[in-house]
């Protein structure tokens, strides 16, 4: 067999094999309730701001704290403490996908991604000083 | 036909669906007349019929680029005039956009990219039927059927009411809004004053020019395809390779440049903390971009060697494919949740759609190649294992594998759900993707840039001298010396790093002596050293930033937060990277004392407020100020419709790093503090009034107003106070609180400073002793702050005087192998 077809196929077999490892370093998305079963472990959740609960950010006090409440797809609601600023825009996201593990009660999450009504989906024109119409 | 509606102008939008309509229609019969001309090449007696086809396809071509052209400056019409009856000009500008960028406007949106995609193949088109070549024919069918496709992107045609095929820029906002109420009145757009306007993040100066040139790389990617498919057709494979070449070279150059532009607006601009973030939409350029660089490689081997000519198809049709793919990937909105990027929602249409033309590409390819195959030349016997072609068909292979992978970890939204039903797990993205793609990635860094330097010094089919070898031991040894220093200056403790740092300090040298030493500098053949030179800069570069970089704005005073776990602790300590300074106040940051001085607003729309944070060096023992220096990250306060701010970061650049930093958060502006009301201070001309943090100077009173903010009025009088405010730095400003009588009426105008957060009013005038009683407001401290986030990137200067070296050596190969040869 030609020189270059062995290099080849053992670098498409070390390859693979580096991709079939590296699964392991994957997140699987869950739900607070089956994240709150393997506690610790992080995992991703995606879920709603829950405006039903206040929000917390003080950054007189901890610059690095945002508290919120959110709900995953299956309609629970739970604590979640994020590190960091409160991202632009928040009220206004239409989904959240937080990554984080469970402590307790609370979901500690490091990263979160937002998604928000872009403005082009968004039905609402203003209309000069006239009522706003959707 | 539309009905014409008060205050309409339907005829650019008529205009523009017919340009449209017309630009698909020549595309095709281009592609028509084309094929008739390829049919008859080379048949005896026929050349004249060849040539009557060829000049038809010539001119449906020319008539195809002045429709696309004619297209393009309509929807561009469209938008400078703020034509809001049109749903793309609504969409996306609005009236107190500065006219700069109205560009950017036009390429913010799905179908004005697609036009300037289609814009700049139809343009590159051109330059093949100028320049006489043998292959023009059946080039040309590839090309104008990948524009006819490409058109119908831009159609809007309904074929029933629930399948569209295309969008198109030039539909009435109140066809997409049908629902909305207004539009039943005929009076409709005199109630509808401003567009939805551009993105505050994309009112920049690189989102005028990164998107052309990104799409202007896109472009030329189809010309090395379209050369491929050309050779294949007849089984001509020798003068292919020279246009092939060319077009490779000048794409490799400009959709690198285009990509690498990209990771610089997000690094001046952007808040991804820095230049790449391995995001699928950075992911899918790169990966036609490597492949692209594989294919030119092998076609280099294919002409010098005959071998390797196999792969190089399948590297440029790859390539190609690929390109249309990541078209795919960002605006499908499949990528949803997985990136920032995600540029639309989901549009079910769009994504059959670029399925069904990816397929039509794919289903060409391998119409051709397999027809083809046996009957492309083959080298009997193998390549020596110390050749150059040997080893650079090991490289770009390398190259390829990379490039999978890549795409692969980014494609995970597109095949989890198969995964799923294989194995029931749903799986996500990994915590730390940045992490999982360096990891691998580097390996793939350390072979490439090992290469990139070797194989310059081995020769085609056989590399016997000895020289050879001892220049590559020699230049082995300085490279291991010079990476042991490196290694320990900058405190390189993982070992794949430091084989990283090896084989990248290996290529730059390398290529230096090689151009100089083994060319003789001829700048002629320089093409490939400077490249890969500039190749080796930019990996040291991303090296030293990467490895280097670091947060310097640790949050030391916070509560420190309870978390049991090991990892997680770390992780999330690490994560309280942001720090809160108050007005006039400093916090240690590194070697750097930070203070925030206070802000400033311009007008724009919307508002742009410019926050002054100064950093200052102290000698450690001596105390003496070594440096100092202001830098004024901005933010959009409440942009229209948005809450909070949408910041953009500024960053002080020196040889050997960046500091780099943004504003997390803000103080509400708005704030009223019940510790701060109008104190009175009265003061005579030339009296001085002390405030918190500096003193203000009441210099005159004169009629002469400096507040812009006054409208004079005959029937007032009005007299305006110069009021110069200080701190210990020096003048901060002046103020010019306006007093005034009309008739009987007193009444008078604040002017703010807000770099000492005060406000100051006239309360009353003394004319008897000429003294004045002030109101002056100051905002209490604790009301007016930043939070900020500050990040050191060493040697970030190397990763971009790479790119432009790297491209610059595309441009040299370019250049260097025009004319016959």
């Amino acid at each position: 067999m030609k020189k270059a077809h062995i290099i080849l196929i053992v670098l498409i077999a070390a390859a693979m094999a580096v991709i079939i490892s590296s699964f392991s370093q994957f997140s699987t998305y869950e739900t607070f309730a089956s994240a709150a079963e393997k506690e610790g472990k992080s995992f991703v959740i995606i879920g709603k701001l829950d405006m039903d609960h206040e929000m917390e950010y003080n950054p007189l006090e901890d610059a690095n704290r945002f508290v919120f409440y959110a709900k995953d797809n299956n309609d629970k609601t739970n604590r979640v403490i994020f590190s960091g600023t409160k991202p632009t825009d928040f009220e206004r996201s239409e989904q959240l996908v937080m990554t984080g593990y469970m402590k307790g009660d609370d979901f500690i999450c490091s990263k979160i991604q937002m998604k928000c009504p872009s403005k082009y989906e968004n039905d609402q024109i203003v209309v000069g000083n006239e009522q706003q119409m959707n | 036909m539309n009905q014409q509606l008060a205050g309409e102008h339907l005829f650019p939008g008529y205009l523009g669906q017919f340009l449209i309509i017309l630009g698909f229609v020549s595309a095709l019969f281009t592609a028509y007349s084309y094929f008739f001309a390829v049919k008859l090449e080379g048949k005896a007696g026929q050349e004249s019929a060849e040539n009557i086809w060829k000049r038809m396809g010539r001119g449906a071509f020319i008539i195809h680029a002045i429709s696309i052209v004619a297209a393009f400056s309509t929807l561009y019409y469209i938008i400078a005039n703020h034509l809001f009856e049109y749903h793309y000009a609504w969409r996306h500008s609005s009236k107190g956009l500065q006219v700069k960028y109205l560009f950017s406007c036009f390429w913010e949106g799905s179908e004005g990219s697609f036009m300037l995609w289609a814009l700049w193949q139809a343009v590159l088109g051109l330059f093949l039927l100028f320049k006489p070549n043998a292959l023009e024919s059946r080039v040309m069918v590839i090309v104008s059927i990948v524009q006819a496709l490409l058109c119908t992107m831009l159609l809007g045609f309904y074929l029933g009411p629930d399948i569209k095929i295309g969008s198109t820029p030039f539909t009435l906002l109140r066809h997409e809004m049908q629902d909305a109420p207004i539009f039943q009145r005929p009076d409709y757009l005199s109630f509808i004053t401003d567009g939805n306007g551009l993105n505050p993040l994309l009112q920049n100066y690189w989102m005028v020019i990164h998107p052309p040139v990104l799409f202007l790389g896109f472009a030329l990617t189809l010309f090395p395809f379209a050369y491929c498919m050309a050779a294949v057709w007849k089984n001509e494979y020798k003068i292919f390779i020279k246009p092939a070449l060319r077009w490779a070279l000048a794409g490799g150059g400009i959709l690198g440049l285009g990509i690498m532009m990209g990771g610089a607006w997000a690094y001046e601009s952007l808040n991804f903390g820095g230049y790449w973030a391995w995001d699928p939409v950075e992911n899918a350029s790169l990966v036609p971009w490597l492949i692209l660089v594989a294919g030119l490689h092998t076609l280099v081997v294919y002409k010098s060697t005959g071998r390797s000519l196999r792969i190089t198809m399948i590297f440029f049709v790859l390539t190609f494919l690929f390109i249309w793919y990541s078209t795919f990937l960002t605006r499908t909105g499949i990528l949803g949740d997985t990136s920032v990027h995600a540029f639309t929602g989901a549009a079910n249409f769009l994504y059959w759609h670029l399925l069904i033309v990816m397929g039509s590409y794919l289903a060409i390819s391998l119409f051709f190649l397999i027809r083809s195959w046996k009957k492309m030349p083959k080298i009997a016997g193998e390549e020596e294992a110390d050749s150059r072609e040997f080893w650079m068909l090991i490289g770009s292979v390398f190259l390829l594998i990379s490039s999978l992978i890549i795409i692969m970890y980014t494609s995970l939204p597109v095949w989890a759900p198969l995964y799923n039903k294989i194995t029931g797990s749903n799986i996500a993205p990994p915590e730390d993707p940045v992490s999982l793609y360096n990891n691998i990635q580097v390996w793939f860094g350390i072979i490439i840039a090992l290469l990139s330097g070797a194989i310059q010094f081995l020769k085609y089919k056989k590399t016997s001298a000895s020289k050879a070898w001892k220049q590559l031991g020699t230049l082995a040894v300085v490279a291991l010396l010079l990476t042991i220093g490196l290694v320990w200056g900058q405190q390189i403790r993982p070992v794949p790093l430091m084989l990283f740092a090896f084989t990248i300090i290996f290529t730059v040298i390398a290529n230096i002596v090689y151009l100089i030493n083994n060319q003789k500098g001829k700048v002629k053949k320089a093409g490939a050293s400077v490249t890969h030179f500039g190749f080796g800069l930019m990996l040291l570069g991303v090296l030293l930033s990467g490895y280097g970089k670091r947060v310097i704005s640790l949050d030391q005073s916070g509560k420190v937060m309870d978390y049991g776990l090991e990892t997680f602790e770390e992780n999330a300590r690490e994560s309280r990277e942001n720090v809160l300074i108050f007005r006039n106040t400093y916090v240690p940051m590194d070697k750097y004392l930070v203070t925030y001085l206070g802000d400033s607003v311009v007008n724009n729309d919307p508002p742009i407020t410019y926050y002054k944070i100064k950093f200052d060096r102290h000698d450690p023992e001596t105390n003496q100020l070594l440096e100092s220096f202001v830098l004024t990250p901005d933010v959009f306060v409440n942009p229209k419709g948005q809450e909070g701010i949408s910041p953009n970061p500024d960053a002080k650049h020196y040889l050997t790093h960046d500091i780099f930093t943004y504003i997390s958060s803000i103080s509400d502006p708005e704030s009223k503090s019940d510790t701060s009301s109008f104190i009175p201070h009265v003061a005579k001309k030339g009296d001085t009034i002390f405030v918190s943090n500096g003193y203000v100077v009441f210099d005159e009173l004169t009629s002469q107003i400096s507040n812009k903010n006054y409208q004079p009025d005959e029937s007032t009088i009005a007299v305006n106070a110069v009021m110069s405010a200080y701190t210990i730095d020096g003048k901060v400003g002046t103020a010019f609180p306006v007093y005034m009588i009309r008739g009987n009426q007193v009444s008078n105008m604040t002017d703010t400073l807000r770099s000492l957060g005060l406000m100051i009013s006239i309360n009353k005038i003394n004319p008897q002793d000429e003294s004045i009683e002030f109101g002056i407001r100051q905002r209490a401290q604790q009301d007016d702050y930043v939070v900020v986030k500050a990040m050191i990137f060493p040697y970030i200067g190397v990763l971009w005087i790479g790119i432009l070296v790297m491209f610059i050596g595309f441009i040299i190969s370019w250049y260097a192998r025009r004319g016959t040869r």
